[in-house]
């Protein structure tokens, strides 16, 4: 069987904020059908990491997008390639939460709207983010939690090939928490890739098939059971870490 | 986009209604068919220029309003919060007492040199930002603010310059250029290139409505879902600048329509630039040429100037419009 193709390629790449460089020469392979999540402390380079790959952040060293530089695309066709939900959602003006997710059609040429066959594929996509009764409502009233899912159906009309996600489930109940990253992981089943920053790493560890552990500038990338070893992890986070048996495999309780 | 064109319609309607009335009305009272035809000749030789000078005026003001409003990510921007038309009044008013002192006629020299400030502003407002304008805020709250303190820093700037010109003109021209200030649809010149500005920027605009639609939810996102940000950013400040440059040349610093034009449709429309924008053109050129016509007729001979009018009956409009919409 021939392997899965390379959907993000990063060489070398180092990425600075300010003065201040946070990741240095990371050397980095995701594949289609793989889910990644993005670990580390506050502060270390998760956002700016993802920022950077989307295209939105210098960076020096290489990053490429199915072997191509990221330079090469176009703002359009990048956004085939890939998309990418912000950390935080914020909005200046009304709209309606159906419009709003029909933003995400837009590389695809839908911008003047066709004749409304789309607007199913808006409703799909607020049905599977948990929404689909918000369709109407202004997207100015929902609470952080609810944007940050418009959001997401933002990005699965968009449906790029890359999935990139800052902190999908930061502003999520624990329920929405699961539904978004078995979401995610249904994606990646589907043969897209997906990355996702995250915080907690227990879902991280029941969820993702690959683990990108950020430690100061150096990094550790690889599948879930290498990387999520205590050592590795207490040398990341500076707690030690305690694994307990769970139905559900390994859990890790930070003392 | 189908279910959007009633509403353009009744406002092209609107506007055509609002039009005939400026051309029909005036200071004289209302053409009648038993008019003899000279009397009409010469009353619609003066009228027409004049109701579509403040048609495009206020189309162009509303317009620009509305881009400000999308690129500064902030419904209350107007077309003159960037001192656009700080450095235009700026301009006309020392092209004026300039040519008080060479002895020119002051009615050449007023709109060339609104244009000129205006050109001037442009350029210093893209030489401060330049920065800030290649570069791609992930905030969208924060994105605009330097822009925008740019902007308002020199129009406060142009702002010491307009007081400066005023008080120190000649008293027997104060008069003149206060009205000037608060806008005065006389002079019709400008109007064949008003008119050419106003339909390019329409076009251009009506174009990019479903890239304006992402901008104006912010840069980053924007970009992600494949909008070319930085490119479009500049040239909606250049279209907006060219819409303002032409308004302000004709008909001085017309206040109120670039706000609440785009505002109260936003209320009334909702948010969707594809409508808004053209909506914009339609309901900012209509409501100057009505309240032109108010100016003209209310205490008839006498003249308001437009702009007391605008403010007159747009704040009211507006304040209640904003007390009808959902808290």
């Amino acid at each position: 069987m021939p392997s899965p193709p390379v959907l993000l390629q990063a060489r070398q790449l180092t990425v600075r904020a300010g003065s201040r460089a946070l990741l240095q020469g990371l050397d980095w392979r995701v594949q289609a059908g793989e889910f990644w999540c993005v670990l580390g402390r506050n502060g270390i380079g998760k956002s700016t990491l993802l920022h950077s790959v989307a295209g939105l952040h210098p960076f020096e060293g290489e990053v490429l997008l199915q072997g191509q530089a990221l330079s090469a695309f176009s703002p359009l066709q990048l956004a085939l390639q890939r998309g990418l939900v912000l950390q935080h959602q914020q909005d200046a003006f009304s709209l309606p939460v159906l419009d709003a997710v029909m933003a995400g059609r837009f590389a695809h040429g839908d911008g003047w709207g066709g004749p409304g066959a789309n607007l199913s594929l808006a409703r799909e996509a607020l049905e599977q983010v948990g929404l689909a009764h918000l369709g109407t409502q202004d997207v100015l009233r929902l609470s952080g939690g609810e944007r940050q899912r418009v959001a997401l159906a933002t990005l699965l009309v968009q449906s790029p090939q890359l999935y990139l996600l800052d902190e999908p489930t930061s502003h999520q109940d624990i329920a929405a928490q699961l539904q978004v990253m078995q979401l995610l992981q249904g994606l990646a089943q589907q043969g897209k890739a997906v990355v996702a920053s995250c915080h907690d790493i227990n879902v991280a560890r029941r969820f993702a098939s690959h683990i990108l552990l950020l430690d100061g500038t150096d990094a550790r990338a690889g599948s879930v059971d290498t990387v999520m070893q205590p050592a590795f992890l207490a040398a990341a986070f500076g707690c030690r870490f305690d694994q307990l048996a769970s139905q559900h495999g390994v859990v890790f309780v930070a003392r | 986009m189908r279910r959007y064109l009633p509403v353009l319609c009744a406002l092209l309607l609107l506007s055509l209604l609002a039009l005939s009335a400026a051309v029909l009305c005036g200071s004289t009272g209302c053409l009648r068919p038993s008019a003899s035809a000279d009397k009409v000749a010469l009353l619609l030789s003066l009228r027409v220029p004049r109701a579509l000078t403040a048609f495009a005026v206020g189309g162009a003001l509303a317009l620009s309003g509305a881009l400000m409003q999308v690129l500064l990510r902030n419904p209350l921007a107007d077309p003159y919060v960037l001192g656009l038309s700080g450095g235009s009044a700026a301009g006309a008013l020392l092209a004026m007492l300039a040519a008080l002192r060479l002895g020119w006629p002051v009615q050449a020299v007023t709109a060339p040199g609104a244009l000129l400030g205006a050109g001037l502003a442009m350029l210093l407002l893209f030489g401060l930002v330049r920065s800030s304008l290649r570069h791609l805020a992930v905030s969208p709250l924060l994105s605009s603010q330097r822009l925008l303190l740019t902007g308002v820093m020199l129009a406060a700037g142009f702002g010491a310059v307009i007081s400066l010109a005023l008080s120190i003109a000649p008293d027997a021209q104060l008069r003149g250029m206060v009205f000037w200030l608060i806008g005065d649809l006389d002079d019709a010149r400008l109007l064949p290139l008003a008119a050419l500005v106003l339909l390019l920027a329409l076009l251009w605009s009506w174009r990019h409505a479903p890239s304006l639609n992402l901008l104006a939810r912010g840069d980053a996102f924007a970009q992600l879902l494949g909008v070319p940000v930085r490119g479009l950013r500049v040239m909606l400040l250049c279209v907006a600048a060219a819409c303002t440059a032409c308004a302000v040349a004709m008909a001085g610093t017309i206040g109120f329509v670039g706000l609440v034009v785009p505002h109260g449709l936003r209320l009334l429309l909702g948010n969707d630039q594809r409508l808004l924008l053209p909506a914009c053109v339609l309901a900012g050129g209509a409501m100057l040429a009505l309240a032109d016509l108010l100016a003209r007729t209310v205490v008839a001979p006498v003249q308001l100037p437009v702009g007391v009018v605008t403010a007159l009956v747009g704040v009211p409009l507006f304040l209640w419009l904003l007390a009808r919409s959902r808290p």
